[in-house]
């Protein structure tokens, strides 16, 4: 049986939709069979993100009403055989995207999966309790601002009246330029504000910027080597944490690649 | 001058102990409620004596009970 992970947040646009995806890309990389369920019925849907946009034909709700057979609606990503991802449904008000449902999908891709990675709408309503249902375990996800980990904080709240095994935050965004000069909170200020244990810190980092509307990010960059340790952290229950302080900028090369 | 990490942290330290504490009404009746029931097993409580209080501290937040018994319940001898 594989592990029910949702990575949730509370407040959006922290990053939970580029986590899920990065952190099955290297999830995958490790050799774990992994299977992505977008429940986020947002603007950066995780199969933009992964650039599969053009491939979706059936999605959850069509699995759930029965249209079409799970195994048909999985999207397989191009450069990793061991990526799978399960689309989101268009619309969100059908009583059939109940927490009941989701569960079921969730338990039944855990049979054929080394991990189910659930990216979770942001906000507390339906969507979140639906989300974090089918999940045994979650990772919060904050950026190192005081608005976003307050959500944080509360979605943890939220979270303990749930039946879960672990529970873990991501801080992402961290600009460690500014962690050292003292102009931005570190991830250890925000982990003892709200005494929850890290699995993970991703640096700011602009190829994630210039590449979310072009395609995916390389994955040998700052930020994916960050995600290749919380990879390795969510796999193996260790507690290794990326060191933000080295923020090597895009170079000038690059960017006139880019013409950014 | 303090630096704005400083100034940020001791913001949100403050904000999250704020927000625990937001709605106490509701905990407070419920854990009121419940606290008195139990207390009610073991003595016999002055009426309206139970005071719950939450107050943010150190390490989360104090959880301050008060309440006054007339006297001890009497269970009897259990025996060896
Ligand atoms: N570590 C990072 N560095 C730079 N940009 C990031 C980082 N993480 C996320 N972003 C950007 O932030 C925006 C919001 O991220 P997204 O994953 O869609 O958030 P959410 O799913 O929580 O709403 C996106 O444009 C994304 O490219
Ligand atoms: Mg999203």
């Amino acid at each position: 049986m594989g592990r029910k992970i949702v990575i949730t947040s509370g407040k959006g646009g922290v990053g939970k939709t580029t986590l899920t995806a990065s952190l099955g890309i290297a999830l995958a990389e490790a050799g774990k069979k992994t299977v992505l369920i977008d429940a986020d019925i947002g603007l950066n849907n995780l199969d933009v993100v992964l650039s599969i946009e053009n491939k979706v034909v059936y999605d959850i709700l069509d699995v759930i009403s029965g249209k079409c057979r799970l195994k048909q609606a999985l999207i397989q990503d191009v450069d990793n055989p061991s990526l799978y991802v399960l689309p989101s449904a268009k619309l969100s008000d059908s009583p059939l995207l109940n927490a009941a449902s989701f569960r079921n999908v969730a338990d039944a891709l855990a049979l054929n999966f080394d991990f189910v990675i659930i990216d979770c709408p942001a906000g507390i309503d339906n969507g979140f309790h639906r989300a974090v249902s089918a999940a045994d375990e979650a990772i919060v996800v904050t950026t190192p601002h005081i608005s976003a980990v307050r959500d944080a904080d509360k979605v943890l709240s939220l979270l303990s009246g749930y039946n879960l095994m672990s529970v873990g935050i991501v801080v992402n965004r961290v600009r460690g330029d500014m962690v050292s000069r003292g102009e931005m909170m570190s991830a250890g200020d925000i982990v003892r504000a709200v005494r929850c244990e890290p699995v993970g810190v991703v640096p700011e980092d602009d190829y994630i910027t210039v590449y979310s509307s072009a395609g995916r990010v390389p994955f040998d960059t700052v930020s994916g080597r960050a995600f290749k340790i919380l990879a390795s952290n969510v796999i193996n229950g260790t507690r290794n944490i990326f060191d933000c302080s080295a923020r090597p900028r895009l170079s000038a090369k690059i960017r006139r690649f880019l013409g950014v | 001058m303090k630096k704005t990490a400083k100034i940020a942290a001791e913001r949100l330290k403050n904000v999250i102990l704020a927000d625990k504490v937001a709605h106490p009404e509701r905990l407070n009746d419920l854990l009121k409620s419940d606290i008195t029931s139990l207390l009610e097993e073991y003595f016999e409580l002055y009426p309206q004596s139970v005071k719950v209080r939450l107050q943010p501290s150190e390490y989360g937040l104090d959880i301050l009970i008060d309440a006054t018994a007339v006297r001890v319940k009497d269970f009897g001898n259990f025996g060896e």
